[in-house]
């Protein structure tokens, strides 16, 4: 019982607090607009190196995959076309350079 | 009887240390709901980098504000360290640009204006962390963002509009540059390159918004000639040279010199 009550306390009550987290811990929504940010910057300088950088602090195994997860969601949250553009421009140019083609616009 | 609740009490004590050291230490709960204002301070000032490339890159201050508004505690003078910090590792990037731009904007404006150019400046540090970015989202339909493009690169061609000498101690040997758009509105995230013989250095206005959103400055040393140019955009000022001022009965002191450049 004790037990119990200590793992209730431990996950539920109090559980322990982060404070210096890591990006790929991000929710999925401030996921998907990091992502954004990324192909918004992308589509202005077409670096993908530095692209490929700020998407490895996500932690996703195909950088590509998760830009194409990323258009995937705000295509079904109704985002603009411009936006859309910039998130498969950077997942091709991901793909084409790292591998991992998959299918999508 | 009493030795057996003491048993049970101790024995629940132990199960209850037991319990929380195993859900806090062994295996805490899982964390993977992160908001941005809880990273890590170098994985915090790349993001709010990339908040300033990404508003760089697309020009749009109501995604970038609505952004920004997920750190609650940031000032616009943290967004004016960030640049000079990012510059001195980065030099004149992107990200520097729009830090000044965005330290500018989120200061608000240097004086009152027409109420028609104060929708940029609206804040957004009201918006609920746990709504970005479904309702701050860009639906076409529902959110028309207002598009104000970084001042460097939408001001066109420069002017030197007026260059004054300023005899003032206090000031001293200050290199003082306002730039304005051509409609008078002050322009941050200018750079300003600064030449002397064997060197040249530069900076951006907009990092210290309290003068004004269009200012920067450089301390100057004596006896030095210096050439002012804001880069690409108007023709160098040359001959600039900290003035000798006197302060009576013979005393006297360099002063400063103010730079003001207009869009044409």
């Amino acid at each position: 019982m004790g037990v119990l009550l200590g793992l209730g306390y431990g996950w539920r009550v109090s559980p322990v607090r982060y404070v210096n987290t890591t990006p790929d811990l991000l929710r999925q929504d401030y996921r998907d607009d990091y992502v954004l940010m990324v192909a918004e910057v992308y589509a202005a300088d077409h670096d993908l190196g530095l692209a490929a950088q700020y998407l490895s602090r996500l932690g996703a195994s195909e950088m590509g995959t998760e830009v194409r997860d990323t258009a995937a969601h705000y295509t079904a949250a109704g985002y603009a076309e411009s936006d859309l553009r910039k998130l498969y421009g950077l997942a091709a140019d991901l793909e084409n350079a790292f591998g991992s083609a998959r299918g999508g616009p | 009887m009493r030795t057996r609740w003491l048993a049970l009490a101790a024995g629940v004590l132990a199960g209850l240390m037991l319990g929380a050291g195993y859900a806090w230490l062994v295996r805490p709960a899982r964390f993977a709901d992160a908001v941005p204002a809880t990273l890590r301070a170098d994985f915090r000032d790349e993001y709010l980098a990339l908040i300033a490339s990404a508003y760089q890159a697309s020009g749009d201050v109501s995604r970038a504000q609505a952004r920004l508004a997920l750190f609650a505690d940031i000032a616009p003078e943290d967004l004016t360290a960030l640049a000079a910090r990012h510059a001195l590792v980065h030099g004149a990037d992107a990200a520097v640009r729009g830090l000044a731009t965005l330290a500018a904007i989120e200061s608000g404006p240097p004086s009152p204006t027409p109420a028609s150019s104060a929708t940029p400046t609206a804040r957004a540090r009201q918006t609920p962390l746990a709504t970005f970015p479904l309702t701050v989202s860009p639906f076409p339909s529902a959110v028309p963002f207002t598009r104000v493009p970084p001042a460097a690169t939408a001001m066109g061609s420069l002017r030197l509009l007026s260059r004054d000498e300023m005899c003032d101690p206090l000031v001293g040997l200050r290199l003082e540059v306002r730039v304005r758009t051509r409609s008078g509105a002050p322009a941050a995230g200018v750079e300003v390159r600064v030449r002397w013989p064997g060197g040249s250095d530069h900076f951006f206005t907009g990092l210290k918004p309290s003068m004004d959103a269009g200012y920067g400055d450089f301390a100057m040393d004596p006896d030095t000639d210096y050439q002012v140019e804001i880069t690409g955009l108007a023709l160098p000022a040359t001959g600039i040279r900290a003035p000798a001022c006197s302060r009576g009965a013979g005393s006297v002191y360099y002063g400063g010199v103010r730079l003001m450049f207009e869009g044409e």
